[in-house]
């Protein structure tokens, strides 16, 4: 999968036109996808979107990326195509904000993920827990081991067991009995903590 | 979600590590590419960082997305493959000028069979086709290959592709970077002398032509701003108005015009100022500065219209050749009403004239012409390889300048609209603190961002508006928190929100009091280690340097 990065995004920079239509056929779907979770877009903006997102690519975006895995590639699609359809959504006047900035609006159909981020930055006295809410916090998950708290969250975020199980290559038997045993012992040790 | 659940994901999604791996090193964690050691430094931090754990969980939806879901339709994968056009058959060959001149024509000739309404008229087409017949034609009877290049082809290819800086100028830009005192400032600013405006115009053009040329290059100035770019600007109005893009003076703290001398007003050529940004448009690439204290007399470029300007005409677009300020002739191929375009990863969309032109000069801001020496547009975008270029129309300008004209009257609104956020551009932000004015010229901005420690500094840009500049780390820019003590009481007394970096959605005054002392340090390291170089940032209470 790198390799193929690696060899796919200097003829992209290079304006070669192969490695355009080969770079369009493998990320297309991503975007396209992606932008699939912002239900309030018309097919047509879906689309567009896309296209904008291309164009961006296509003009710098390509370039000015960093990183040297596919999956940091990956990620940072995402995180384009996201700003793109939040500033269309934003320009013509649609709902849209993350989570955080409003915490007392109920719902937000848009949100695509669960942003504990952007969580953080919803309230300048939030922002930081206090000490020692913070060490019974570290105290009940840092010896969970990390792949069980990646299910843990993955099940938070409402991925099903199909799908966590496609991602972590596990069978979906392992992955509900990790869920499950990762999720009560992080609930019990945050109740004797008196946290919950 | 049950209740409990959502309030101990809440309450887990406030923690996080301190020292968060890079986007890299999580990425090649996910691959399984980190040495075993580096792997084991990597899982120990995510076992006590719910917030990098979802960041690989992030990165694992969407590889998996990458592979699976739905289809995306092929004619908007076809779609996507045209942003980069099939090359024409034989092209890059040694007669580039012609080609490039009859693939212009033909993809105009295509675009505006499918998109245009306004300008679309049979005659138009066959005037672009008659037109195309003839440029082929005179480029194969005085280009046979071998020849000896002329004068004109000459300076086209020897025009500046990026234009470097004179010692003059260079001052200027180190000037406005050391924050040196307004008197210092002035002189420096004063010794720029900018080569003379080319005085020769074209032999072919008729009297009355070149008196309305000859206005409009005196009325024409040239820019440096402080983060090195040049450009050029028209005198649209008094006092002092010069219409520019946005893009040459989006980042700019300070910018230099340098107005046309008349010959006989002494040796040099130029005189020069400092100049304010009193408006910026990202969407249309425009901006409109104020020249400070601008001498009487200055000229103005009369305005036209775009929208009656005929496909085929012939313009005149004010740039610089051979680092002269000339006017270079192209031809109208359409009004696009809503062009967009992609600079510098800002898109761009408004009203704009597409011409076509063999060479378009890559120094933008200067007017377009029309037959009579009145702006039509600026000139702000040129499609690389193309020779097609495109110029803001004046009709959009107009606006912008009346928008000007709005917004310095006082709102009188509700409290509510007494802060009204700008955008300039990816992460630069500005604010009108209408409720203080003049604002601080010491005072205090923190930024923060979602996944990213992200700072911002500030510094005064003029008696209205306060900018901001914010450094971001790396792409992942979710959302900022600004907090501001305008009133440098070491309260901080607004907070604002920005979720994508580019425009500052919301502003509050925190209901309970939050002291500057407890976020500064974390400003301070920031500074110190170089994230943001900036040297105008100054806290409350702090000398200004």
């Amino acid at each position: 999968m790198t390799q193929e990065l690696k060899d796919l995004l200097p003829g992209v920079i290079a304006g070669d036109k192969e490695s355009w239509d080969a770079f369009v056929r493998t990320y297309s779907p991503l975007v396209y996808r992606l932008l699939g979770k912002f239900s309030s877009l018309t097919p047509n903006e879906r689309e567009d979107l896309t296209q904008d997102v291309f164009l961006l690519l296509l003009d710098r975006g390509v370039r000015q990326f960093r990183g040297s895995t596919a999956y940091e590639f990956a990620a940072y699609i995402r995180m384009i195509t996201q700003n793109e359809a939040k500033s269309h959504l934003r320009r013509h006047g649609r709902r849209f904000e993350l989570q955080v900035l409003d915490q007392e609006r109920d719902e937000d159909e848009d949100r695509p993920v669960i942003d504990p981020a952007a969580d953080r930055s919803s309230d300048p006295e939030e922002m930081t827990l206090d000490a020692e809410n913070r060490r019974a916090l570290l105290g009940c998950i840092q010896n969970i081991p990390e792949i069980d708290q990646e299910i843990f969250w993955m099940r938070q975020r409402e991925d099903s067991y199909q799908e966590i199980s496609r991602m972590l290559n596990l069978p979906t038997g392992t992955i509900a009995s990790k869920f499950h045993r990762a999720k009560s012992s992080i609930e019990e040790c945050l109740r004797r903590a008196g946290i919950l | 979600m049950k209740e409990s659940d959502s309030k101990l994901i809440a309450t887990l999604g406030r923690l996080k590590g301190s020292e968060c791996p890079s986007e890299r090193e999580l990425g090649e964690f996910v691959g399984n590419s980190l040495a075993a050691q580096e792997r084991q430094t990597v899982e120990s931090h995510l076992r006590s960082c719910p917030y990098c754990i979802n960041r690989v969980v992030e990165m694992r939806e969407t590889a998996l997305l990458l592979l699976e879901g739905e289809k995306a339709p092929d004619r908007l994968i076809a779609r996507l493959q045209q942003l980069i056009p099939n090359r024409p058959q034989g092209a890059l060959t040694p007669q580039p000028v012609l080609k490039r001149w009859f693939a212009g024509i033909a993809q105009t000739l295509g675009t505006t069979r499918d998109r245009l309404s306004d300008w679309i008229t049979p005659r138009f087409v066959v005037e672009v086709v008659a037109a195309s017949a003839v440029a082929i034609v005179l480029v194969m009877v005085i280009s046979p290959g071998h020849r000896e290049k002329t004068g004109a082809e000459r300076q086209y290819a020897m025009a500046p592709a990026g234009a470097g800086l004179g010692s003059s100028e260079t001052a200027v830009v180190t000037a406005f970077r050391e924050g040196v005192t307004s008197v210092a400032l002035s002189a420096i600013v004063a010794a720029l002398n900018h080569p003379p405006l080319l005085s020769a115009l074209s032999a072919t053009r008729g009297a009355a032509n070149d008196a309305g040329y000859a206005n409009a290059l005196d009325a024409t100035v040239a820019l440096v701003t402080d983060e090195g770019t040049v450009g050029l600007g028209s005198i649209i109005g008094a006092p002092g108005q010069v219409l520019t893009n946005w893009h040459l003076v989006k980042n700019s703290h300070g910018v230099a015009v340098m107005v046309p001398l008349k010959p006989d007003e002494g040796a040099r050529s130029t005189a020069s100022y400092t100049a304010l940004v009193t408006k910026l448009d990202p969407a249309s690439d425009l901006a409109i500065l104020t020249i400070e204290h601008p001498p009487p007399g200055l000229k103005t470029i009369p305005k036209g219209k775009a929208g009656t300007i005929e496909p085929g005409s012939e313009v005149q677009v004010i740039g610089k050749l051979e680092g002269k300020i000339a006017l270079i002739p192209a031809t109208t191929a359409a009004l696009r009403p809503d062009y967009q375009w992609l600079d510098a990863g800002v898109i761009h969309r408004t009203t704009a004239i597409e011409v076509l032109m063999e060479f378009p000069p890559e120094i933008f801001g200067g007017a377009i012409l029309d037959s009579r020496g009145r702006l039509i547009g600026v000139y702000s975008y040129a499609q690389q390889g193309g020779g097609r270029a495109y110029a803001v129309s004046v009709e959009v300008a107009q606006t912008l300048l009346k928008q000007t004209a709005t917004a310095s009257q006082p709102a009188g609104a509700a409290a509510t609209s007494s802060y009204r956020a700008q955008s300039f551009g990816p992460y630069i932000k500005g604010v009108y603190l209408k409720s203080v004015e003049p604002p601080p010229d010491i005072w205090f901005v923190y930024a923060t961002a979602g996944s990213l420690p992200l700072y911002s500094a500030s510094g005064r840009m003029n008696r209205l508006a306060i900018d901001t500049i914010v450094k971001p780390q790396g792409p992942g820019l979710h959302s900022l928190t600004y907090y501001f003590d305008s009133k440098c009481d070491g309260q901080i007394d607004l907070v604002g929100y920005s979720d994508n970096g580019s425009t500052i959605e919301r502003y509050e005054r925190p209901t309970q009091k939050v002291s500057v002392a407890s976020l500064a340090p974390e400003m301070v390291r920031a500074l110190r280690a170089h994230i943001i170089p900036y040297p105008k940032l100054h806290f409350c209470g702090q000398a200004r340097r």
